[in-house]
C-alpha cells in the first residue's frame, strides 16, 4: 500500500471517522481505523460495531491495500504535521508516515479482521437537504432521553410519510415533535439511537449545503453524503404513542417575545429550589400580562411580567424552567406561542412562524 | 433448556476452541438458533455487523460446529437480525408445550410441584383463583388496579399479612397479569432475601453492575417477605437504590411483608417512608364465608367433589391460615382416596381430628407463651412477671395475658397466678384492655398477630 495525500484531506477525514472508535476492551481493533486504499482512492472506516463511519479521502494510490491503525493516535499526529504532502505506506506490518522533514513508523493490525460494515440495499431512497435535516434534528434531539437503559426514547424517531418526515423526541418529561416537507412516497417508522444521531450532526456540521440521501430497512439506516457514510443499526421496539398527549384544544393562548421571555425566566430561576427547578407561570388576560415567579424559594423570592397577548381565560401553571429554555433556545423564531390547559395538563410551545414545530412541556404538580 | 439452546450452547462450545477470546465474546453474544428445518438452520444474531461477520468470515465454522452438533452433513446456515425475546413462533412452541404438559399433574395430584417460570412467577397464582372477602379486599382492588396500570396508580404497593394468608398469591397474580397482557414485560418476583444473596454474591464476585443492571432494567418488581432486609444495612442501601431507579422511571414496585413498614424494626428511615408513599393495605384473616369459598375453589382445583356440609365445618375449625386449610383439604382427598371411599362428615371428623390435638398446639403452655412475649418485647422474664407498673412492661404483661386466655383457653384466676401470683380481676381487666386496644391500635394488634405466630413455632 502506498498513498499520497494532502495533509488538510487526511486530516478532516480521520477528525470525521476517529470520534466513534473507542476503547473497546473486547475487541481492540475497534479501537482503530482501517485505511482502505482502492485505485478510486483511499477510505477510512471505523466502527464501534452500532455505528460505522465511512470517510473517502481525496488522494493519490499508487499501490492499494488495507491496513489498521489506532485512530485517536493516527488522527492526534496527523494534524500536527505541517500542511504539506503526506506519504503512507504500509512497510513490514507497520504503518510508515512521511513528510518532507519527519518520518513516522506506526504499529498496527491486519485489515483482515476488522469488522465489515454491512451494507444496505439502496431500495428506499429518501433525498433530504442536509442544512434542513441538520436544524430539524437539533430542533428535536435534545429533548430524547439520556437514560441509556431506556433505548427506545434514548433514540429519535423518524416517521417517513408521503412527502413528509416527521421526527419526534421525548424524555417523558417534554416532548419535540418537527415535521419536515421532503419529496417521498416511502412509508417507515424507525426508531434511530441518540448517538448516531450525535454523530450525525457532529458530522453535518463540517459540510455545507449537501444533499443527504437516507437508506433504511428494518435493522439499519445509513446518512448518505459527499463521500461519507454513516450507517446505523434502527432500535427493535416501538416509539411510545405521544400522539394523545398532544391535546386538540386549549383553553389559553398567549404570545410572547422570546427575548423577553427567556431572560425573565433566567433571572427569576436563579431563586428556585435547585434540583426542582420550579417556576410559576400566571396568565392574567385582562391585563395581559405573564406573571414569573419562584413557585418555591431556598434563596429568595423573584417576580417578573412580561407583557403578553393572551386569549382565553387566565391561567396558572408551574413549570420546570429547563425544559421551558431548552425548548425557546431551538424556536428560532422572534415571537412564540405559549399554549396551556390547567396547571395538570402539558403546555404547548410553538414558534408562531412555523406550525411544524411542536415542543411540548409537562408541568409540575404542586 | 430447551433444544436449540442446548444445541447451541454445544456448537458454540466448539467455536470457542477455534476462535480469540476476543472475537468470541464480541461476535457470538446474543446469538441463538432461532429456526431449525430440516437442512437449514436460522441463527438469530443482534445486529447487522455481526450478521455480516459471521456470514464472512465464520460461517464454515458455523456449519461445521453445528453439522457435528446434530450429526447431520451439508446444513445449510442461514443469519438473519433478530432479537431473543421476540423470536418466531416456531422456536416459542416446545416452550409452551413444556408447560402445559406438567400443568395438569399439579392439578391432578394436588402436589404442590411448582411449576415456575422464568421470572420467579409461578404462574397457578392468578387473580381468578384468588378468593377475596373483607379481610383482603382492599389489598386485591388495590393489586388488580396496579396490574391494569403498572406503576400509574399505586406505587409502591405494600401489602402487608400474616403467614399463609395470600400475599405471595396476590403479587404473583399482579405478575402473571402483566405478563398475560404484554409478554415483552420484564418481570421480577423474588424475596427479599434472595435479594440479599444475590448481592452477597455480587459483591464477592464484583459484578455489582451486572447486579445492578438486572434489578434496574426490570419493569415490574415484585419483592416479598421483605421484613427479612431488617438489620442488613448495605443491602437496604441498595434495595433503597434500586427502589429510587425504579420507582423514578415509573416502574410498578409490589412489597409484601408480615407487618407495617413501621413496625419492622431495624431498617432505615428513608425506606420506610418509601414504602408508605404509594399504597398500603392489609389482608387480615380471613372470615367463614370466605374459608368456605376458598375451599370450594381449592377442593375445584383439584376436581374432588366434597359435601358442603364438609366444607362449612372444616372451614369453622381451621380459622386463622389459609396453608393449614389447604392442608386439611389435602389430608382429608389424600386420606379417602388412599382408602378409596367417599368422604363423610365422621370420617373427615376423624381426620381433622388428628388436626387439634396438633402437638405444635398441644405443645403450648403459659410458660413457653410467657417466654416468647419476653424474648419478643425483649424484657426479662422477672420483669414481665414482677410488681413494676412502667409502661414498657405493662402492655407486653397485659398482652401475654390476653393470649393466655385466647389461645390456651386458661382460666382468670391461673391467668392471674402465672403471670407473678396476681388477682384473677387483673387478668380480666388485661384481657378486656388489649380486646380494646386491637381495635384502635395498629401496633398492638401487629404484635399480637405476630405473636400469635411465634408462640407456635
Amino acid at each position: 500500500m502506498r498513498i499520497i495525500c494532502t495533509q488538510e484531506n487526511f486530516n478532516k477525514g480521520l477528525g470525521l471517522v476517529s470520534h466513534i472508535a473507542n476503547k473497546n476492551s473486547n475487541l481492540p481493533i475497534l479501537n482503530n481505523v482501517l485505511l482502505k486504499a482502492e485505485k478510486e482512492g483511499l477510505t477510512l472506516i471505523t466502527t464501534d460495531l452500532e455505528i460505522g463511519i465511512k470517510v473517502f479521502v481525496r488522494s493519490k494510490i499508487e499501490t492499494p491495500g488495507e491496513f489498521t491503525v489506532d485512530a485517536k493516535l493516527l488522527n492526534s499526529f496527523v494534524s500536527l504535521l505541517p500542511r504539506e504532502n503526506i506519504e503512507v505506506n504500509l512497510e513490514e506490518g507497520n504503518l510508515e508516515v512521511k513528510t518532507k522533514n519527519q518520518e513516522t513508523t506506526i504499529n498496527g493490525m491486519e485489515a483482515e479482521d476488522f469488522p465489515l460494515i454491512p451494507d444496505i440495499d439502496k431500495e428506499n431512497e429518501v433525498n433530504i437537504s442536509g442544512t434542513a435535516l441538520r436544524k430539524s434534528l437539533s430542533q428535536a434531539i435534545f429533548a430524547a432521553s439520556l437514560d441509556t437503559s431506556r433505548v427506545e426514547i434514548n433514540a429519535v424517531n423518524f416517521v417517513f410519510k408521503k412527502d413528509e418526515l416527521v421526527l419526534a423526541a421525548t424524555d417523558s418529561y417534554r416532548l419535540a415533535e418537527k415535521k419536515l416537507k421532503i419529496e417521498n412516497d416511502k412509508e417507515a417508522n424507525l426508531i434511530v439511537p441518540l448517538k448516531t444521531l450525535q454523530e450525525l450532526l457532529r458530522i453535518l456540521g463540517e459540510y455545507e449545503n449537501q444533499q443527504v440521501k437516507i437508506y433504511f430497512n428494518e435493522n439499519q439506516i445509513m446518512f448518505a453524503f459527499d463521500g461519507v457514510e454513516l450507517v446505523s443499526r434502527v432500535i427493535d421496539g416501538k416509539y411510545p404513542d405521544y400522539k394523545q398527549i398532544i391535546p386538540d384544544d386549549f383553553s389559553t393562548i398567549s404570545k410572547i417575545k422570546v427575548s423577553e421571555f427567556v431572560p425573565a425566566i433566567k433571572s427569576v430561576a436563579l431563586f428556585c429550589k435547585q434540583g426542582i427547578n420550579d417556576i410559576r407561570f400566571s396568565l392574567d388576560s385582562t391585563k395581559n400580562e405573564l406573571v414569573i415567579a419562584t413557585a418555591s424559594s431556598s434563596m429568595g423570592t423573584s417576580t417578573a411580567k412580561v407583557p403578553i397577548e393572551i386569549k382565553g381565560e387566565d391561567n396558572d401553571i408551574v413549570f420546570n424552567y429547563r425544559y421551558l429554555l431548552d425548548g425557546l433556545s431551538n424556536m428560532s423564531s422572534d415571537e412564540v406561542e405559549l399554549k396551556i390547559n390547567n396547571n395538570a395538563s402539558p403546555g404547548l410551545i410553538q414558534p408562531t412562524n412555523d406550525k411544524n414545530y411542536k415542543y411540548l412541556v409537562m408541568p409540575i404538580r404542586q | 433448556m430447551d433444544n436449540y439452546e442446548k444445541n447451541w450452547e454445544n456448537a458454540l462450545g466448539e467455536l470457542e476452541l477455534l476462535i480469540s477470546k476476543a472475537n468470541f465474546t464480541t461476535w457470538f453474544k446474543n446469538t441463538f438458533i432461532a429456526e431449525e428445518n430440516d437442512g437449514n438452520i436460522v441463527v438469530g444474531v443482534p445486529n447487522a455487523f455481526t450478521k455480516v461477520w459471521l456470514e464472512k468470515k465464520y460461517d464454515d465454522k458455523i456449519t461445521s460446529a453445528l453439522e457435528s452438533v446434530l450429526s447431520k452433513s451439508n446444513l445449510q446456515v442461514i443469519y438473519r437480525v433478530e432479537s431473543k425475546g421476540k423470536s418466531t413462533n416456531v422456536s416459542t412452541k416446545p416452550v409452551d408445550q413444556g408447560i402445559k404438559k406438567i400443568t395438569p399433574v399439579y392439578n391432578s395430584n394436588g402436589n404442590s410441584e411448582k411449576v415456575i417460570n422464568k421470572f420467579g412467577l409461578n404462574p397457578s397464582y392468578k387473580f381468578n383463583s384468588f378468593v377475596v372477602g373483607p379481610g383482603n379486599e382492599l389489598a386485591q382492588a388495590a393489586a388488580h388496579a396496579s396490574a391494569q396500570k403498572p406503576g400509574a396508580l399505586y406505587n409502591p404497593l405494600f401489602i402487608y399479612g400474616g403467614v399463609g394468608l395470600g400475599k405471595t398469591h396476590l403479587i404473583q397474580s399482579v405478575g402473571n397479569y402483566i405478563l398475560a397482557k404484554n409478554p415483552e414485560k420484564k418481570i421480577l418476583y423474588i424475596n427479599s432475601e434472595k435479594f440479599t444473596n444475590d448481592f452477597i454474591f455480587a459483591i464477592k464476585r464484583g459484578q455489582t453492575d451486572q447486579f445492578k443492571e438486572k434489578y434496574r432494567s426490570v419493569d415490574v418488581l415484585l419483592i416479598d417477605d421483605i421484613q427479612f432486609i431488617a438489620g442488613k444495612e448495605q443491602t437496604q442501601e441498595e434495595f433503597f437504590h434500586t427502589f429510587n431507579a425504579l420507582h423514578q422511571n415509573n416502574k410498578q414496585i409490589i412489597i409484601s411483608s408480615d407487618r407495617p413498614p413501621k413496625a419492622i424494626q431495624e431498617i432505615e428511615n428513608r425506606l420506610i417512608s418509601r414504602f408508605e408513599w404509594g399504597m398500603i393495605a392489609d389482608i387480615s384473616f380471613p372470615d367463614l364465608e370466605t374459608r368456605v369459598a376458598i375451599l370450594q375453589m381449592k377442593a375445584a382445583s383439584k376436581n374432588y367433589n366434597l359435601d358442603q356440609d364438609i366444607i362449612h365445618f372444616v372451614a369453622a375449625n381451621i380459622q386463622e391460615n389459609i396453608r393449614e386449610l389447604e392442608g386439611a383439604l389435602n389430608r382429608i382427598i389424600a386420606f379417602h382416596e388412599l382408602n378409596n371411599t367417599r368422604p363423610t362428615l365422621d370420617s373427615v371428623k376423624s381426620i381433622l381430628g388428628g388436626l387439634s390435638t396438633n402437638p405444635k398446639k398441644a405443645g403450648l403452655t403459659s410458660k413457653k407463651l410467657l417466654g416468647v412475649v419476653a424474648i419478643f418485647f425483649d424484657i426479662h422474664m422477672d420483669d414481665l412477671l414482677g410488681a413494676s407498673r412502667k409502661k414498657e412492661l405493662v402492655v407486653p404483661r397485659q398482652i401475654s395475658m390476653y393470649l393466655m386466655r385466647e389461645e390456651l383457653k386458661a382460666s382468670y384466676p391461673n391467668i392471674g397466678r402465672d403471670v407473678g401470683k396476681r388477682d384473677h380481676t387483673t387478668a380480666m381487666h388485661a384481657c378486656i384492655k388489649i380486646n380494646k386496644m386491637l381495635e384502635i391500635n395498629d401496633k398492638i394488634k401487629n404484635d399480637v398477630a405476630v405473636l400469635r405466630q411465634k408462640i407456635y413455632e
